[in-house]
């Protein structure tokens, strides 16, 4: 057990290492994907289950890691939807960062009750020049049934990002977007509507 | 005997049958002006809410009813019956839902499918203690709920409106119906009305609530604390939701992002 531990990291580490190199096909890539997904799954779970720590260090090395591994910026301008083109610079400006607290906010809490799930990446595929569908379960502790969560992952600039979570066929970023288009629908098509729920949450 | 057994459950079904009539002269129209690509391409889904004002007030009622009777009776649940439990309760209840999943399978021309229906039945009843235990999906033969709302989809029948039903929560015209249908020709229905014990039947459909309400519970408290419009948020989710059922979770078609390379 203990040297499956270190095992994997190695591992990992090899397979991101060879990304490194120019030319990369697109398989190796699609294994990229996976690799990255694993990797912070598992730090995440690492952290996570350690008792050693207090809890708002925890919350702070969560948040750590949501930051880096997620691109916040797509993740938000595709939650806006078709009201991104009809805001203003400064409304984009501040929209992104009450978005970023938010999620980083939601995820924090929602993962503070963590109970001892693994999380197995099991396959992956390219959708596109750009993006990858990594497939993973998210395994209980006790009885019950496992939960596919697909990560949406973009290459980007020679990094991975994770642009959208979709558990159990639910896309995390198309809820958050219909949400939104409903509440500026509702407050008279008025992106100011969002944001000052945004600012008050 | 058996007649004027299955007239009077027809009588008793008169309900029923009214309201699967005027819901499938709905589906009809739905048929109709239903397209066969996928809803959820490019991001987006299909939101047809024509009566959402109304359905704001039944979803608002809803949750009033959940924090009033449903919450305590599922903590209750809870307290009562530890985790391997309720997880034996959801496999029996699956275990003896059987015959409607195979019949939808079948009706979906998914034989490889209806083909696991009866291959977790039989394992699991005989060696699954009645279906308790879901051997069969621990020797990976998984369980795919199946339901006459998707068997319609599968038969390119678009949801209709979207529609908030009373202590049920979101559905939509189709999936409504289906259920109704789900319900009334359910084999077990009839032989339990047949032998006189219709009241095992209804404990049946309470027992079901109870482990859909509990097995929710958790996901939509998460939903509404991560949403800001929590009634778009479980619109949205439903619809993504019962599209991946149909799609027997098949993750090709994950929705599409674009590429943003004007940041």
């Amino acid at each position: 057990m203990l040297a499956r531990k270190f095992a994997v990291p190695f591992v990992l580490l090899v397979l991101l290492g060879s990304f490194c190199t120019t030319n990369v096909q697109a398989g190796d890539k699609t294994a990229g994907a996976e690799a990255f997904v694993d990797s912070m799954a598992q730090r995440a779970i690492d952290f996570l289950g350690d008792e050693s720590i207090t809890h708002d260090q925890r919350q702070a090395k969560f948040k750590k890691l949501l930051k880096s591994s997620f691109d916040m910026k797509t993740i938000g301008r595709f939650a806006l939807g078709r009201y991104w083109r009809t805001s203003n610079d400064a409304q984009r400006k501040e929209y992104l960062k009450l978005f970023e607290n938010m999620v980083v906010e939601v995820y924090s809490s929602r993962f503070g009750e963590y109970k001892g799930q693994t999380v197995e990446v099991r396959s992956s595929r390219a959708d596109g020049e750009t993006d990858f569908i990594v497939t993973s379960y998210v395994l209980p502790v006790g009885s019950g049934s496992e939960i596919q969560v697909d990560w949406r992952v973009r290459h980007k600039g020679g990094q991975y990002k994770i642009i959208d979570v979709i558990v159990a066929g639910v896309s995390m970023s198309v809820t958050q977007r219909s949400d939104f288009a409903s509440v500026i629908q509702r407050g008279g098509g008025e992106v100011n509507v969002l944001l000052a729920h945004l600012r008050s949450e | 005997m058996f007649n004027t057994k299955a007239v009077a459950l027809l009588e008793g079904g008169k309900t029923s049958i009214i309201l699967v009539m005027s819901v499938l002269s709905c589906l009809f129209l739905a048929s109709c002006s239903s397209t066969a690509e996928h809803p959820i391409m490019a991001g987006d889904i299909i939101i047809d809410d024509p009566l959402e004002n109304h359905n704001r007030r039944i979803f608002a009622f809803n949750a009033a009813v959940d924090n009033a009777v449903i919450h305590p009776i599922v903590e209750g649940y809870r307290a009562v019956v530890p985790s391997p439990g309720r997880t034996g309760v959801r496999n029996f209840l699956r275990n003896i839902k059987s015959p409607v999943t195979f019949a939808n399978q079948v009706l979906q021309g998914d034989l490889p499918g209806a083909k696991d229906v009866v291959l977790r039945a039989v394992i699991n009843s005989l060696v699954g203690l009645g279906g308790l235990f879901d051997v069969a999906g621990s020797e990976g033969i998984e369980y795919e709920p199946e339901d006459f709302g998707q068997t319609l989809a599968v038969w390119g029948v678009g949801h209709g409106p979207y529609m908030v039903v009373p202590f049920l929560g979101p559905s939509s015209i189709r999936d409504y119906a289906g259920y109704a249908v789900d319900s009334f020709a359910d084999p077990l229905r009839w032989y339990l009305h047949n032998i006189d014990e219709e009241g095992i039947y209804y404990a049946k459909v309470g027992l079901e609530y109870l482990d859909l309400r509990e097995s929710l519970i958790d996901v939509l408290e998460d939903l509404e604390s991560s949403s800001i419009d929590y009634y778009a948020a479980v619109r949205a989710t439903y619809y993504q939701r019962r599209d991946a059922l149909i799609r027997d979770e098949d993750p090709e078609s994950a929705p599409a992002f674009p590429s943003y390379d004007d940041f």
